[in-house]
């Protein structure tokens, strides 16, 4: 009886860390470029098993499962809605594929293209990181003005028709790989392998999140629900217990 | 858990009520002469990683994913949108706008920065010494100086802005200045005193003196404001979104909050 108390916890704590989730879902709904996160729930193995010491225990209990497991954390990277600007160097990708960032010495991918030229003439992000090109290194754009350069939709820089620079854009051989280390930015492992993006760019577009407000509530809803659900079966449980704890076997 | 939640979404709250700020800011200068409009920026905040992707779990797979839980937004920045506003026709010989980029310079007050302020806005007047200066803020004096002689009739100011005036009883124009324009490699990285003033920072680099309609700078147009960039449209759109994410935010504050209540009933004796 105590053993499905701790069941009903699983899932109770799952649901709670659903709505951490949702919660930042909803509170990056307006941050440029965010991909919206999904937390999966797996079932989690008998405790047996997980101890390793199948059948040894209450055979009634190895049939019943374990509860719940929160699941890798899946990040879903469709596209967010386009927003027009007038920045010319507001740059929005079409089709999959990032930014290459440098942040310190690490470089990060982001999809977050609202971006200007600092006082080096390097090209950065609002946030404050040096656009890469497409072999990796900072893009200088000294001597130019923001107003005499154009985005072009394959990632070069042009000023009148001379070609300045060429902005890199990758795509990870894996993107759930990729883990979110804020700032609009993705981190990526050594094992992780960065190719070339079959990615074009938009100019005077700004991606939004593609976090939707329909979905995010009614999961809101649901997981809530369901941590209500399983705070009554540990009440239920709770009770049953104290029946038989106070009850069954009272001396009257 | 919940009180996660509830964190994630009061940061929501707090950036999205500071952008309902800079919209109101920006719709109340909508029709501020040179007013240049803001834009908010905001980023995600740090990951809680519970889970490292790639680990090691019990039967030697490695996890393709890990488990991570975001702790909210922050504001990223207010970027400055230094996009032309339109010209309004004054027909004022001591109006001048500038199409194009580039700001005049102001002196202003020593104690504030380098004593020097950039403007787009070029509603200027005479002081009793017949020089020229801004209309608005403490008659700050144009820089470099220009003075109109007291019998001056007529004022010229060219597209590359040398400024020539006609004097009483002659027929010949004289030349008696300049007008420069400053351009930055960074304008976003400007600090904004208000009252369309900025002044230079380390990240906007130092000014870059040029004569106006060359090396890039705009010209100037004379018996023309530059009206404020604002586009209410776009404005209105921002904040009708911004209310509604705010509204979504406090919804996930309230599950936080009826979790947490539900936790808290859990033992009921």
């Amino acid at each position: 009886m105590i053993y499905g108390m701790y069941l009903s916890a699983t899932g109770l704590i799952t649901a709670s860390h659903q709505q951490d989730v949702i919660a930042n879902n909803l509170a990056n709904a307006e941050t440029g470029g965010f991909k919206r996160q999904l937390e999966i729930q797996t079932q989690r193995q008998v405790e047996s098993k997980v101890a390793q010491s199948l059948g040894q225990g209450n055979s009634l209990l190895d049939n019943i499962g374990g509860g719940q497991l929160t699941g890798p954390t899946y990040t879903d990277f469709t596209a967010g809605d386009l927003e027009d600007t007038a920045n010319n160097f507001d740059t929005a990708i079409t089709g999959q594929g990032f930014f290459a960032v440098k942040d310190g010495d690490q470089t990060r991918l982001t999809r977050n293209g609202s971006l200007m030229i600092d006082k080096q003439g390097h090209l950065i992000t609002t946030a404050g990181q040096q656009v890469l090109d497409s072999k990796r290194q900072p893009i200088t754009l000294s001597g130019f003005a923001q107003s005499q350069l154009r985005i072009e939709t394959d990632g070069s820089i042009k000023s009148g028709r001379d070609t300045i620079a060429q902005i890199g854009l990758f795509q990870p051989d894996n993107p759930q790989s990729l883990h979110a280390v804020g700032r609009n930015m993705y981190g990526f492992g050594t094992d992780t392998k960065l190719n070339p993006a079959d990615a074009r760019l938009q100019h005077n577009m700004l991606e939004k999140a593609n976090v939707d407000p329909t979905t995010e509530l009614t999961r809101l809803m649901e997981s809530q629900r369901l941590l209500e659900a399983n705070a009554n079966m540990i009440r239920y449980q709770d009770q049953s217990l104290s029946r038989a704890v106070n009850d069954v076997g009272k001396i009257s | 858990m919940a009180i996660t939640a509830l964190n994630s979404a009061a940061t929501g709250l707090r950036a999205l009520s500071t952008r309902i700020d800079v919209i109101a800011n920006n719709l109340a200068n909508a029709e501020t002469t040179a007013f240049k409009s803001s834009r908010m920026n905001f980023e995600d905040l740090m990951y809680q990683t519970l889970k490292q992707p790639g680990a090691q779990n019990a039967a030697g797979d490695l996890d393709p994913a890990g488990i991570q839980v975001g702790l909210g937004v922050k504001i990223s920045n207010t970027q400055l949108m230094f996009d032309q506003g339109s010209l309004d026709t004054t027909n004022r010989q001591l109006d001048v706008a500038i199409q194009g980029n580039g700001f005049f310079r102001v002196k202003v007050d020593p104690s504030l920065g380098d004593g020097f302020a950039y403007s787009r806005n070029g509603d200027f007047f005479q002081n009793d010494q017949g020089e020229l200066v801004l209309g608005m803020g403490d008659g700050y004096k144009l820089d470099p100086p220009i003075t109109v002689p007291q019998n001056a009739t007529a004022i010229n100011i060219s597209e590359s802005g040398s400024v020539q005036v006609q004097m009483a009883g002659q027929s010949n124009k004289q030349t008696i200045g300049q007008i420069n324009l400053y351009q930055f490699v960074n304008p976003q990285g400007l600090n904004n005193l208000g009252g369309a003033l900025y002044q230079q920072t380390d990240a906007s680099g130092s000014a870059i003196e040029s004569k106006p309609n060359a090396d890039g700078a705009g010209k100037l147009q004379q018996g023309f404001l530059e009206s404020s960039n604002v586009d209410p449209v776009k404005e209105l759109v921002t904040l009708i979104k911004t209310q509604r994410s705010f509204e979504l935010n406090s919804q996930a504050i309230q599950t936080a909050d009826q979790a947490l209540q539900t936790i808290g009933n859990l033992r009921r004796s």
